[in-house]
């Protein structure tokens, strides 16, 4: 037993010494060291980069369904795919939307939108240009999962009388309040004088590829702002429909095309005037724009990993024939075979581990870059790094195992004969 | 270190070979590079294993090493059968009883003259500063203390060679196996090869194996072993 116990009691001790052999090997063999490095750190990088970009598209998927709602559509007015010569856009009337609320099976939500564009929103000396003036119904912030940050939302009162109240976007309200509350105060939307009742929570991102923030925009009664603004009384720019049960979503839609074109009694080899849009329909149009790039990057990680690992098997089946006299000689002096192995695996492990590191650095570089330019949103998360680690020392398992037995199961005698001069 | 590899000195030889035959199969003919040899080398002894090249020298020293098995008969190292023994048992006894020193010095090219000296340390279980301070006293023996930190290729054969009998004696071994140690060196440089090995024999009491086919070298060994043709005379 005791014995056992001092056998034991080696193994720490030389697998400490023979990770000291391996960086001094490593050292030594700089050239070969550097060139196995930057091969898998081109390997890393494109992982990183791919999966920062999955990441990336991922969570602006799950935003753009957050805020659309995935129990909603949104019905414009015109088929904005395809639309015929001369058709109009104002097709959408109170009695479409009234029909809907009255008739379609699942429906338990019209809420008509209408809104001004460019609007010039005044308080005390400063200005602010809104994008987007937004005319919209009772419990605006409810329906739209937008989180209010203080104050209240629309009432049905406020709709129903035409109040002169809004609610303030986070951009607005920082560039005319700063960090003072908005709530209580007047503000003039062009010459309209404007109460704040409620400022919604900060969103955060751009919608679908213009550069307005979601978060730059006011909200008022449509009553209000159709009254006011002298908008079209009778037709909308859209609907928004929301459904009791998401999963039955596609058929809903169906009922709902059914319906509108019976309404708009369109002949049936006429297009639809009308297009509707639900998240899924906005999701697939992000994947198809972010998917064919990020099926180029795997194929493009996928590979540079395995040339990375094949680099690492060459040049270390070079390394361990260029090296015979020194394998052979360990072992004359007493290196067990699994010594050996243990000492050419952790020189492949640091060569990896080493390449992560520079790869994951390359790979959030270029992946700056490339979200700069806009080509892909980017998000970066200690997964990235855990990944990197795993994946190098997968190369180093997978492709330096066959090298390092090869250097393991020499025989002394072969590899001092054929070492020397 | 020595009683670690279960050596008891006064307890029989340190080598004995009893019929031992060494074949290889190659293309399906059988080569018999040893046959019948019975030896029986003592504790102490300076031994030059002599024969000219192709007599099975070289393979009777890597049997003697341990690198190598017989194919039949029995050798015993300081009385333990070794036929029994596993690789790892075989790798741990030829780091703990066995020196070795090689025609062409063995040198690791990357590596300082003080680290090759400590390379058979580091495979052992002793504390690496002990280690440390009998490398330096080694180098120190054999005149090499001020070029500790030089490599290999900084240094002369005869340094090389030096650094080598160093490392071989770093884990205080029985024996010294050394395979032609001045095949590589002018004459003047063998004879303070030799004077080295004879030193450790005489001073230290190591046993010292020399295979070698010069007879001036053979000559400082106080018993000679003819190999011919695979057989001892």
């Amino acid at each position: 037993m005791t014995a056992v116990w001092r056998s034991l009691g080696r193994i720490p001790r030389l697998l400490w010494r023979v990770q000291a052999m391996a960086v001094m090997a490593l050292l030594a063999h700089k050239a070969r060291s550097l060139f196995v490095v930057a091969a898998v750190a081109m390997g890393i990088a494109a992982l990183t980069v791919i999966i920062a970009s999955v990441d990336g598209a991922r969570r602006k998927a799950l935003e753009i369904v957050d805020f659309f709602g995935p129990d909603a559509v949104l019905v414009l007015g015109g088929d904005i795919e395809n639309r015929p010569v001369g058709q109009r856009t104002n097709t959408l009337t109170w009695a479409d939307a009234r029909a809907i609320a009255r008739s379609l099976p699942g429906a338990y939500a019209v809420l008509p939108m209408r809104s001004v564009r460019a609007v010039t929103l005044k308080y005390g000396n400063k200005n602010h240009e809104a994008p987007t003036v937004v005319g919209a119904t009772e419990n605006y912030a409810q329906t739209w999962n937008w989180p209010l940050a203080e104050g209240r939302d629309i009432s049905e009162d406020d709709v129903k009388y035409g109040a002169k109240v809004a609610l303030i976007g986070d951009v607005p309200a920082r560039e005319l309040f700063g960090d003072a509350s908005p709530v209580g105060r007047t503000i003039f939307v062009k010459n309209l004088p404007v109460q704040i009742i409620g400022r919604l929570s900060y969103r955060g991102f751009t919608g679908g590829g213009s550069d307005a923030s979601v978060d730059d925009r006011l909200i008022m009664p449509i009553s209000t702002l159709t009254q006011r603004f002298n908008l079209n009384r009778s037709y909308f720019r859209g609907l928004r429909v929301r459904f009791i049960d998401p999963e039955l979503i596609d058929a809903y839609r169906d009922n709902l095309r059914t319906l509108l074109r019976h309404e708009h009694k369109l002949d049936p080899s006429e297009p639809d005037d009308f297009t509707i849009i639900s998240a899924s329909e906005v999701l697939k149009f992000l994947t198809a724009f972010t998917g064919g790039l990020v099926a180029f990057l795997g194929v493009t990680a996928g590979v540079a990993i395995l040339v990375g690992g094949f680099v690492l098997a060459n040049l270390m089946f070079l390394g361990v024939s260029e090296r015979r006299m020194e394998i052979g000689l360990r072992k004359a002096v007493g290196a067990s075979s699994t010594a050996i192995l243990v000492q050419f695996l952790s020189e492949a492990v640091y060569l990896t581990l080493a390449g992560a590191v520079l790869g994951v650095g390359l790979g959030v570089g270029l992946g700056a870059f490339l979200s700069r330019l806009g080509l892909l949103e980017l998000r970066l998360s200690p997964k990235i790094f855990v990944l990197s680690l795993v994946a190098a020392l997968a190369i180093a398992l997978l492709f330096g195992l066959r090298p390092a037995r090869k250097a393991a199961t020499l025989d002394p005698i072969e590899a001092l004969r054929g070492g020397g001069d | 270190m020595a009683t670690q590899a279960g050596l008891s000195p006064a307890a029989g030889p340190l080598i004995a070979l009893t019929d031992v035959t060494r074949s290889y199969a190659m293309a399906g003919v059988v080569h018999t590079v040893l046959s019948g040899v019975t030896l029986s080398i003592d504790s102490g002894e300076f031994a030059a294993i002599m024969g000219p090249s192709g007599s099975g020298k070289s393979t009777l020293l890597h049997l003697l090493g341990l690198l190598d098995r017989p194919s039949a008969g029995s050798y015993r190292f300081a009385g333990r059968e070794t036929a029994t023994l596993c690789d790892d048992d075989l790798s741990t006894l030829r780091n703990q009883a066995l020196g070795f020193v090689f025609q062409s010095f063995y040198l690791i090219p990357y590596a300082t003259a003080l680290d090759n000296v400590l390379l058979p340390g580091l495979y052992s279980n002793a504390p690496r500063a002990a280690l440390t301070r009998r490398a330096m006293e080694l180098l120190d023996k054999v005149g090499l203390a001020a070029q500790a930190q030089h490599k290999p290729s900084q240094l002369s054969g005869g340094q090389q060679q030096r650094v080598a009998v160093a490392r071989a004696l770093i884990n205080d071994p029985d024996c010294i196996l050394a395979d032609e140690p001045t095949g590589q060196l002018d004459s003047a440089t063998s004879v303070e090869i030799m004077e080295l090995l004879a030193t450790i024999n005489r001073d230290a009491g190591k046993t010292v194996i020399v295979v070698t086919h010069e007879a001036a070298t053979a000559a400082y060994a106080r018993r000679q072993i003819l190999v011919h043709d695979g057989r001892v005379a």
